[in-house]
């Protein structure tokens, strides 16, 4: 019989200002792995839970059949829940011994350093999980994965019942990820309970138990069959297509906006009229790179023509200075400011535009709150919470500042069921105010119920 | 004298009045009572006459089901006389699998006597849809002792008749349904999956919305939909060991459908 490490019980957490996860059930046991898999910031939700950086909601926690209430970092590596990743503090400074024995809580009150005591144990425990590194070894000198080895070290030495082991495949280069799989199966073996969490998740099947599919903001699947792990990237692309191609019109307000690009050998040509939603009807396994490419991420920037006029730009910076805004890209415009209040952080891209010569937009503000076409009924500006209502804030952002075309990637597939239709009223009374909204998701048949036409776009 | 004559003869005509107005009254309060007393009547004969009607379906359930095992114990000897050994097996059984569906009265029984159950109801299944499923129950070796927890009667075999009539039936390849059971310290997850077509996200929504609020599920449920089977094994779950239990539910269309159900490891009834 194993021991539980981990229990989730309907767990609704909350990552401040990125979002949350509902309906969380999970069960790790001693030595098993579960790999995580997810689309963009979901899984991470959890991650940054477990790291002591979000916020429980509801439901209930258990590292190893005792209730965690607050879970702030302290508490969970109380409970010996320990977080290893790229963003783990490391003194480049100090040895790999010093980083596994100073960097970290002071739990047995110790003033003196015996260096010669943590050489020995460093050595003890690589020599343990077979990791070929000189505990003398300064930090700065050795490769990212050999310090994603320490913090894993690090992790054992205070009695890890769990680890969450978060985008660490980037840090081993080529055949290198074998050597914290070797390191993982060991741990394995001595029963700690192991999470990944991971852009790669398939490097890690290997030694997964069962993978943990999240969409929607909730556990979608567990796929316990590991023959069966390949499944996961066709649940994350999953969505539903058109029922019937739309009839492809011109829009009659013209070509507001005109989009060229090249995904491999083939040219995209998309248009939009203004006020029009145009859903880009092409395959899901195209969409991700043809995202990339839009955001500019790809080797040939696209061609953005705007009323006739072709944009000249260098960075996605550029585009949006001219009117061309990106949802679901985490820019600085779509990042909520913590320290402004819900209407602050609404207004804040339009300040500019509503402000007097000397800046002064307090005035304009309090006019546009007045007048009713901002906000939703239900709402109110002093209603609106930073953390829970970020999404609300971040679309009321953009319909107040009227961009001339958005472009949305997967935001209807990944909202729950309540954010899927605000979303869709929210897209629809932007039109309504002349912005060309261009989808591309995976969702085609709900975006069909709204969207003006279906371009396939390929030329 | 003509006013006082006048007077009298008015009196009089007030009281005759009067006392018709009484009468009128007292007879309708008589109506009343008469059709207060033959309501009664009617619904103390017709609550006999449902009593007499349980009484009597009691004794049918107790006579017709040992009829049918007996029947089905006939035709299992007739087959193997006639050595035709797949109708001996499908009459064992159906016989067993009714024995433990109707004359089994405990509310909580061994996970061994529930899996044994859900291997006759495929068995059955197996033959109808002509060894379209494959069925498989997975129990770690170190876990083989979960066999003797206690389970609700009959949790898992209403998921599996989900699984094949809204997940494999469907399905044109060859369907798998497989049990999984793992256990903790004080825990029994069992986890009932099945590679069928899977379940539409509206509807594994407002599946998880009735594991959530029973009532709504049965007020939103479409007919025939299998909310109802989870919601209700999920309930008893949680009656019988509390909130912290139940039933939940991941599907994705095209990729099948899981039910795991989690409850404490409970030996003996006395522990409840």
């Amino acid at each position: 019989m194993k021991k539980e490490r981990l229990y989730l019980k309907n767990l609704e957490i909350e990552d401040w200002g990125n979002g949350y996860l509902s309906e969380v059930t999970l069960l790790l046991r001693e030595g098993e792995c579960i790999s995580m898999v997810s689309t963009a910031n979901q899984k991470e939700i959890l991650v940054h839970y477990l790291q002591g950086r979000g916020k429980k909601l509801s439901g209930m926690v258990r590292v190893c059949g005792r209730e965690v209430r607050q879970g702030g970092k302290k508490e969970m590596e109380r409970n010996r829940v320990f977080v290893v990743g790229k963003e783990t503090p490391y003194m480049d400074s100090l040895s790999a011994a010093d980083n596994i024995f100073l960097l970290r809580h002071n739990s047995l009150k110790k003033i003196l350093i015996n260096e010669k005591a943590m050489k020995s144990q460093a050595e003890y425990y690589f020599e343990k999980y077979g990791i070929l590194m000189d505990p003398g070894r300064k930090n700065g000198e050795v490769s990212m994965g050999e310090k994603i080895l320490v913090g894993l070290i690090r992790c054992v030495s205070q009695g890890a019942r769990v680890i969450v082991l978060h985008d660490v495949s980037g840090a081993f280069a080529g055949g290198e990820i074998q050597r914290i799989l070797k390191v993982i199966r060991l741990l394995k073996e001595e029963g700690v309970g192991i999470l990944v969490s991971d852009n790669h998740p398939e490097y890690f099947y290997e030694v997964s138990d069962r993978l943990v599919v999240f969409k929607h903001k909730r556990i979608v699947k567990k796929i316990y069959d590991p023959e069966a792990f390949f499944q996961a990237e066709r649940i994350i692309q999953h969505g539903s297509e058109l029922s019937s191609n739309l009839k492809k019109i011109m829009p009659e307000k013209g070509n507001m906006v005109k989009i060229k690009t090249a995904l491999w050998e083939d040219e995209y040509e998309f248009h939009a009229g203004k006020g029009e939603i145009v859903l880009i009807d092409i395959p899901s396994t195209r969409m991700e790179q043809l995202w990339q490419n839009l955001c500019c991420c790809g080797k040939n920037l696209p061609e953005y023509f705007l009323e006739g006029r072709k944009l000249t730009y260098k960075t996605i910076d550029g585009l949006v200075r001219q009117g061309v805004v990106f949802g679901r890209e985490k820019r600085k415009e779509t990042v909520l400011a913590q320290n402004l209040s819900a209407e602050e952080n609404i207004f804040l891209p339009s300040m500019k535009k509503i402000g007097t010569w000397l800046g002064f937009y307090r005035k304009n503000m309090e006019y546009i709150l007045k007048d009713d076409f901002l906000l939703d009924r239900k709402d109110s500006s002093q209603s609106l919470n930073l953390d829970r209502d970020r999404l609300k804030i971040e679309y009321y952002r953009w319909k107040l500042y009227r961009p001339k075309v958005m472009l949305l990637y997967n935001v209807f597939t990944e909202a729950d069921f309540k954010e899927r239709d605000w979303l869709r009223n929210m897209m629809i009374s932007m039109a309504a105010r002349g912005t060309a909204v261009l989808l591309l998701e995976n969702e085609k048949e709900y975006c069909q119920s709204f969207a003006d036409r279906a371009e396939r776009g390929q030329s | 004298m003509t006013e006082i004559l006048i007077l009298i003869i008015a009196i009089l005509l007030v009281v005759v009045i009067m006392q018709g107005r009484q009468r009128k009254r007292d007879l309708e309060i008589f109506e009343m009572e008469k059709s207060q007393l033959t309501r009664r009547l009617t619904e103390e004969y017709s609550s006999q006459m449902m009593d007499k009607q349980t009484k009597l379906s009691a004794l049918q359930s107790q006579i017709n089901p040992h009829f049918l095992y007996n029947t089905l114990e006939c035709i299992r000897s007739e087959a193997l006389m006639y050595d035709c050994d797949s109708i001996a097996k499908m009459a064992k059984a159906l016989a067993s699998f009714f024995r433990y569906s109707i004359s089994k009265k405990e509310t909580l029984v061994t996970l061994r006597e529930e899996i044994a159950n859900i291997e006759n109801y495929f068995l059955i299944q197996r033959y109808r849809f002509d060894d379209k499923f494959d069925f498989e129950i997975r129990v770690e070796p170190d876990d083989r002792d979960i066999y003797s927890c206690l389970i609700p009667k009959l949790s898992l075999q209403p998921i599996v008749e989900n699984a094949i009539f809204h997940g494999l039936e469907t399905k044109k390849e060859k369907g798998e349904i497989i049990i999984r059971v793992e256990t903790t310290e004080d825990k029994v997850l069992i986890v009932v999956s099945d590679n069928g077509v899977g379940i539409q996200r509206e509807e594994v929504e407002r599946i998880r919305l009735s594991l959530k609020n029973p009532e709504e599920g049965k007020r939103t449920a479409k007919h025939g939909g299998n909310g109802i089977a989870l919601s209700n094994v999920s309930q008893r779950l949680k009656l019988i060991f509390g909130e912290e239990f139940g039933v939940d539910i991941y599907s994705v269309y095209g990729t099948g459908t899981d039910v795991e159900l989690i409850f404490p490891i409970v030996m003996n009834r006395d522990e409840l």
